[in-house]
Formats: structure tokens, sequence, C-alpha cells
């Protein structure tokens, strides 16, 4: 194996199961999840030389992010595939009696893309708003505007205290 | 607050995740077998771009700017796209409105008007996010702006230094008859910046390649969201304007698991400026919000291709810069 090589398995070693856990609370499929998560090492590895010193965690989940929120087509799906969005609550009401964790969950997964992009990287990844905002390719501006529009929506769907309490 | 939201995810992932197939030594693995792949495929193409390049006089590294750019006032400037490089991965990155008027803003969106307010049987409409026709049918003061952008370009998740200026305006047009609305836009992209056609990348085919504004003609089945059985059929045909204009229409029928079947028309064409507009019908959508049951018997676009691209002939040509 090359410095590269090694280098990159490390990376691969160390993140490919955070990555993973990202796309999959990006697009709510395992399957899905680790196709993405593998053609964006792949992507990576072509880059390592480029991005190894830089910060090769956020060219992922750029990628990732990407891919899964897609751009080209979200006039069309957006209408056409939001629909389950409008019909959850009172699924999820019954859910979060049995299982509060499985409601968080499924109520993220419930969320426009970009709302859920924006919260999964600030509050899950603990990305500052910046950082999020290069993710999704965006303005600090709409970050925030997202962030605060998904927490709003989350309070609607998770009757929780204490996400009732957290600020946009 | 935010730890309970970490850690309450964390717990959900960590007991759902079934096992992963991702391995260090598979990735380095597959990723040096494609990263040889790609050098001897590309060996013949960059001789031929590079070629290209020196006798075109677009000798251009990705991120140096066009020196046109910005001292043409009356003539459309040249955004020719930065030679590709081989094994760099180039993406768009696009802005957000960062002009709301000019002189093209003004003079396009005067003249979108008329011709959406001529359309027959139908009205342009406000719609919210939950569905629903907002307010009075849109008027000549309502009617939304174009607006300008800048989107630039990454290599490999670095800012290259190339932008370019996009116009663009959308709004929903409600035809007589239909219980919602169409989506129609207009975009404008600027001289060199774009190829003409469509051709998808070809790591993600329902995506446009980066050098293109539509993805491939044709048959197409793919996953989307994870859910596989999606199905897109594009039809295209290559005309010539009255004025030389060169014109390509797409007609787009999709059809996604369970049949719910969806049209889109679209219209792009390269005017003898340089520049590229693209003019898109999106039918309204199939199913009401919350249902998989159609109730649109017939949701294609109110527009044709031909009275699409009639639209489009009848825009202004505009300076983007």
């Amino acid at each position: 194996m090359t410095d590269k090589d090694t280098e990159f398995a490390q990376f691969v070693t160390e993140r490919a199961a955070r990555l993973r856990g990202f796309a999959y609370l990006l697009c709510g499929d395992w399957h899905r999840a680790e196709d993405v998560v593998q053609t964006a090492l792949l992507k990576l590895y072509r880059a390592w030389g480029r991005v190894r010193t830089g910060a090769p965690d956020a060219y992922v989940r750029r990628i990732i992010a990407t891919v899964l929120v897609d751009q080209h087509r979200l006039a069309w799906f957006r209408r056409v595939k939001v629909t389950a969005d409008h019909s959850l609550p009172e699924e999820v009401a019954v859910d979060e009696r049995a299982d509060q964790r499985l409601t968080l969950t499924r109520a993220l997964l419930r969320l426009p893309k970009r709302q859920r992009a924006a919260i999964v990287l600030r509050y899950w990844e603990d990305l500052p708003v910046e950082q999020t905002a290069r993710v999704l390719g965006c303005s600090t501006g709409a970050v925030k505007n997202l962030t605060m529009r998904g927490l709003t929506t989350l309070r609607g769907l998770v009757t929780d205290p204490v996400l009732e309490s957290i600020e946009g | 607050m935010t730890d309970f939201i970490r850690d309450a995810l964390d717990r959900q992932l960590d007991a759902a995740a079934p096992p992963s197939g991702l391995t260090s030594g598979g990735l380095t693995h597959l990723g040096r077998r494609r990263v040889l792949r790609k050098r001897l495929g590309l060996t013949g193409v960059t001789a031929v771009l590079l070629a290209a390049a020196v006798t075109g006089g677009l000798a251009l590294a990705p991120g140096t700017p066009d020196p046109g750019v910005h001292a043409a006032t009356t003539t459309q400037a040249d955004y020719p796209l930065p030679v590709p490089q081989p094994g760099v991965e180039y993406r768009w990155q696009p802005g957000n409105s960062d002009i709301t008027e000019n002189q093209a803003t003004r003079e396009l969106s005067a003249a979108l008007w008329p011709l959406i307010d001529a359309v027959p049987n139908a009205t342009p409409v406000a719609y919210d996010s939950n569905g629903q026709v907002v307010g009075a049918p849109l008027t000549a003061s309502t009617f939304p702006s174009f607006t300008r952008r800048t989107d630039r370009i990454d290599a490999d998740g670095v800012p290259t230094g190339y932008e370019r200026p996009v116009y663009t305006q959308f709004h929903w047009l409600k035809f007589d008859g239909m219980i919602r609305p169409d989506v129609f836009s207009v975009s404008y992209r600027p001289k060199g910046s774009y190829e003409f056609g469509g051709a998808s990348d070809p790591d993600n085919p329902t995506m446009p390649d980066w050098r293109h504004v539509a993805e491939s003609c044709g048959h197409m089945e793919y996953a989307f969201r994870g859910e596989p059985g999606w199905v897109s059929d594009t039809t295209c045909a290559e005309l010539t304007g009255p004025g030389g204009e060169r014109i390509m229409t797409m007609g787009q029928t999709t059809v996604a698991p369970g049949g719910i079947t969806s049209y889109s028309r679209s219209v792009m064409i390269q005017t003898p400026d340089g520049n590229l507009r693209l003019v898109q019908d999106f039918g309204p959508t199939p199913t009401v919000y919350g249902s998989d049951t159609p109730d649109i018997a017939d949701p294609r676009p109110g527009l044709s291709l031909e009275r699409l691209t009639e639209l489009a002939l009848a825009l202004p040509a505009v300076i983007l810069q």
C-alpha cells in the first residue's frame, strides 16, 4: 500500500460508519445510504491528494448531501414526493407512545429534505452554521431559516418538551 | 438540547443499522482500479481537449477569469468553462439571488408577463407549500420578477474561481379545468458557460453532467431516495429557429413506483449571441398531498412543445453579466 492508500484506508475505518449514518438520516434507506457513501468515498479516493490536508470529511459530506438532496428535480419531485410529509403527524404520535427514539428519527425523516439536512448537520453532526452552509451550498441565512423551519415542524411532529425549548 | 437530538439519533442508529459492506481495504482497492481506468480512458480525451483549447484560444486553467467578462457591457461576454483536468470532479455551487433588479431582469420581467398573460385558458397564481392556491390571480404588478444569481464551479470541493451569472424566474400557472397548477420556469445562461443538449452525470444519471443543463435523452431506470423502480423517458428533437437559433425540445414522462405518471416539457434555445434560454413547463402533480391515488386523469403540461418554443423565441435577447 502507498502512503495515500494507507491514509485513505485509515480515514475510511474511522469515518465510514458515521458517514453511513449521516446518509441514512438524509434518505431513510440503509441500502441507498451505503451506495451513496461508497460513491462519495470513491470520489474522495480520486481527490485524496488534493483534499487530504484540508477537510476530507466535509468533502464527502458535501457529495452525500448533493446526491441525496437532489437539486435538479427539486421543483417536480417536491410536489410528488412530499405527500407523506403531510400525512404523518397522527402516525408519529402513535409511535411516540411506544418509543421516543423511533419517534424522533421518523419525524426527522418526514421533514423536507433540505430542512432535514440542515437539522442533521447542525444538531447531529454539530457543525457550525458556516460549515453547514458550505455543505448545502447555500448562505448562512438560508441555513438558519431551514433549521428554524425544520425545528418548528419537528416540534409539531414530536410533542416533547425538550424539543419545544430548542431555538431555531 | 442539541445533545438530546444527537444522543437520541445515535441510539436509534446504533440499534437499527444493518451490517455494513464498506471496508477500508475494499474501497481502497476499488478506488485504485477506478483511478487507473479513468487515467487510461482519459489519455485520448485530454489530448483532444488541450488541442481544442490552444487552437480556440481557450487555454484557461480552471479558475482563470475571462478577461472579457467584466469589460463588455454592450456585447455578450464569454464565460468559457474550465478545461477539465483528469481525475478532478467538477460541481456547480448555485448561489443565492444576489441582484434583484438590473437592466436584464427588468427587460426579461417586462417581456415575460404579457406572454404568460396571453396564454389561453390559463391563470398565473400563487401557490403555497401546502398545495393550496393562495390569494387572487397574479397581475402585472404581482407577477414574480426575474432574479440574478451567481453560480460557481468547485473542483474536488475547492472553488476554482469560475463564476457565471444565471437569470431565472418561476411561477405557477393554473389551466382551466385543472385542480392544481403547472410549474413554469425560465432561465438564461451566458455564452460559453454550458454545453448545448442533454447529457447525464455518469455517477448520477438523473442529474445533468456539470457542463449541461439537462440530463440525457432516452430511457432511464433508476432509484430515487432509495426507492427503486422509477422510469423516465425523454424524447428530444433538434430544430433550427427562424433567426438561426439552435433549438432542442424535450418531452419527459416519469413513472413512479406504483404507476403514478408525471410529465414535463422543456425547450432550450441557443441564440445567436451565444446565450442559452431554458423554458420548462412541469405538469400538475397527479396526486393530492397525502395521497397515492391520482385525482388528475391527464396531468400533462398545459403548453405544447410548439407553444413553449414560440414563447421562448419571443423572449428578448439580453446582456447577461
